[in-house]
């Protein structure tokens, strides 16, 4: 999939005043690529994530899935395309309280009608460790447990792209590294990951690496450098 | 993992959160259930009490406690007795503008070894009345004999059973419907009979009557006015031309019951209302918090694909399941006090009181019901629609 945003931007009201959060950017996403967007807390790289996984209308500017344009979607297609399509690690504590691991993982499938992923589910826990606590809620997990279960949970439709945003907060050393190795092997098996971080960790990991800074975007790196 | 199970979970894995819910539509329903009934309840003993007087005026005994003795007897069921010279009824058919008239007869029995029960016996001749017949008829097609009688619906003695009344055994033979009124404490019986009752009062040494022979009085005289004749000015024309008694306009001794009720009907109302506008508000305001509460639980169900409209249904649906459940617990307590305690509020309020059919019930029913859930969805809704207009990102970067 071929995912492209043209002239983005976003800017806020607060106080009468407007603030710029993201400046117009270009940036072109690719597959089988893990593409890392480093920056220090509230220089954009969020706004610009969630711009590009169709959850936050950008001001200017446009994102486009195969020359589509996403923004031009209906709310229900747009939802639709998430679905399926795309997989997205939200920071932070994501799991729904109500709902046990497994049940947690399995919701994209609930969502997009599908019922028949018990195996996909089962596979998804053991890869990300957690297969001993798929009946466990997620008020009994850890950080870092948590966050390989919203890993497990984005991969559960394979999508085509997956964003995770900071999906490393918080975690030592080891979860660091099994996370960003599990975004890695989502990027192998042919899916766009884009993680915005400011986990230095990540530089080992990343085919592709950007910076944000007061809301511009850079390219720093790539894997042929 | 099914989407359609969504809702339950969220419900059944959060019960101190749905209990509190639960509480509020509960509460809510059984305001609208349990107080619609009551008013519904209070005007139906009305409305029944003014059928079955049937007549225009109401002849009784001069004496101030006449008059309250009868209204007594008819709403609130406490027996009474007085008594007029039988002559009094042929002065009064002799009145311009009077077509019907038909005597009636009190006693009362003692609380004594003598009478099973004590109760309110009326009298009535089978011949001229028009006020008890039309309404007899539908329990008791038969002409009633000697010592027969027919009972009233709050009396336990069944059809075929016997009552001791002054040593003599009357046999029922019919009862009668609810009036939710004092007609339903009292027997009804032939004048005869009644006759027969007093002396034997008087045999055991319970009199009722002084110096007159039981045959020569009657307690009240049912009267209807001929159409085109003014019922006020009949009775005036009694009052003015007959010693020894008053008339009293039917209608005149229910408008003060209609006024109490109307009252207490107007004060129910209010109070329908005033709960109804609380739990809304509550209602909304839960909603509106909960709402607030769940903000990242919803923003994650977009992430995952779920649409506006999706969440809305999810949202909807657990509106409804706790309206529906809490609505249905509201209206089972209410209708256990409202039903179950019919009997004493009519006894402490003095009103007449007939707890409406089964299938008015079932139309209050549904209406509580579907205050309730009007009144959920719209909150719910509300504070949904807020939500899921808020772009999900936005939600998501909180506390970012």
């Amino acid at each position: 999939m071929q995912i492209s945003a043209k002239g983005v931007s976003k800017s806020y009201t607060k106080h009468n005043r407007s603030i710029s959060a993201l400046n117009p950017t270009d940036i072109e996403i690719q597959s089988g690529k893990l593409t890392v967007i480093f920056g220090r807390s509230g220089s954009g790289k969020t706004t610009l994530l969630n711009i590009l996984s169709g959850l936050l209308n950008p001001t200017e500017g446009s994102v486009s899935y195969d020359d589509k344009d996403i923004y031009s979607l209906t709310d229900s297609e747009l939802s639709q395309l998430r679905g399926r399509e795309i997989g997205y690690i939200p920071q932070g504590q994501s799991g729904l309280s109500v709902l046990t691991v497994k049940e947690n993982v399995l919701l994209p499938t609930a969502v997009a009608g599908k019922n028949n992923a018990q195996q996909r589910a089962d596979e998804l826990l053991h890869l990300v460790g957690l297969d001993e606590f798929s009946q466990a809620y997620p008020n009994e997990l850890s950080g870092g447990e948590l966050r390989r279960l919203a890993i497990a949970r984005a991969l559960i439709n394979s999508p085509q792209v997956v964003f995770a945003d900071e999906p490393t907060n918080d975690l030592d050393d080891e979860n660091t590294r099994l996370v960003f190795g599990l975004l890695k092997k989502a990027a192998a098996d042919g899916a766009a990951v884009v993680a915005v971080t400011h986990d230095k960790a990540a530089s080992e990991f990343a085919d592709i690496e950007y910076r944000m800074d007061g809301g511009n975007l850079t390219q720093t790196e790539t894997e042929e450098q | 993992m099914k989407l359609k199970y969504l809702p339950f979970k969220n419900l059944i894995r959060k019960p101190f959160r749905t209990a509190a819910l639960l509480l509020i539509a509960a509460f809510m329903t059984a305001a609208v259930f349990g107080g619609t009934v009551a008013a519904a309840s209070l005007k139906n003993g009305l409305d029944s009490l003014e059928q079955r007087l049937g007549a225009d005026i109401i002849v009784v005994p001069e004496e101030a406690e006449a008059k309250a003795d009868l209204e007594n007897m008819l709403l609130s069921g406490t027996p009474g007795y007085f008594y007029m010279d039988k002559s009094v009824e042929d002065k009064i058919a002799a009145v311009e503008g009077v077509e019907l008239t038909s005597p009636q007869y009190f006693l009362v029995s003692a609380n004594a070894e003598c009478c099973t029960v004590q109760v309110q016996v009326i009298g009535f001749d089978e011949n001229s009345d028009f006020s008890i017949k039309p309404w007899l008829k539908q329990c008791y097609s038969g002409t009633l004999g000697d010592n027969e009688v027919i009972v009233g619906s709050s009396l336990s003695t069944r059809v075929g059973h016997t009552l001791m009344l002054y040593g003599t055994e009357c046999k029922a033979v019919g009862k009668l419907d609810a009036t939710g009124t004092g007609l339903d404490t009292a027997i009804y019986t032939t004048p005869d009979t009644v006759r027969r009752l007093i002396r034997a009062s008087q045999e055991k040494g319970i009199g009722v009557l002084a110096k007159q022979s039981p045959d020569d009085v009657i307690s009240s005289v049912y009267i209807k006015v001929k159409d085109g004749y003014d019922i006020a000015d009949v009775a005036a024309d009694i009052n003015l031309n007959i010693d020894g008694v008053q008339a009293v306009r039917t209608r005149s001794m229910i408008t003060g019951t209609a006024d109490k009720l109307a009252v207490i009907s107007g004060s129910i109302n209010v109070l329908i209302i005033a709960v109804w506008i609380l739990a809304a508000a509550i209602m909304t305001a839960a909603f509106s918090v909960l709402a607030g509460v769940r903000r990242r639980e919803f923003a994650v169900l977009r992430v995952v694909g779920l649409s506006r409209r999706q969440l809305g249904k999810i949202v909807f649906s657990e509106s409804v399941i706790i309206c529906v459940v809490g609505g249905v617990i509201g209206i089972a307590l209410s209708a256990a006090a409202v039903f179950a305690f019919g009997n004493a509020i009519e006894t402490n309020s003095g009103l007449p009181y007939l707890a409406p059919s089964a299938v008015q019930s079932l139309k209050y029913l549904l209406f509580a019901l579907a205050a309730v859930l009007v009144t959920g969805s719209v909150s719910s809704g509300w504070s949904a629609y807020r939500l899921s207009h808020v772009d999900t990102g936005n939600i998501l970067r909180e506390g970012d």
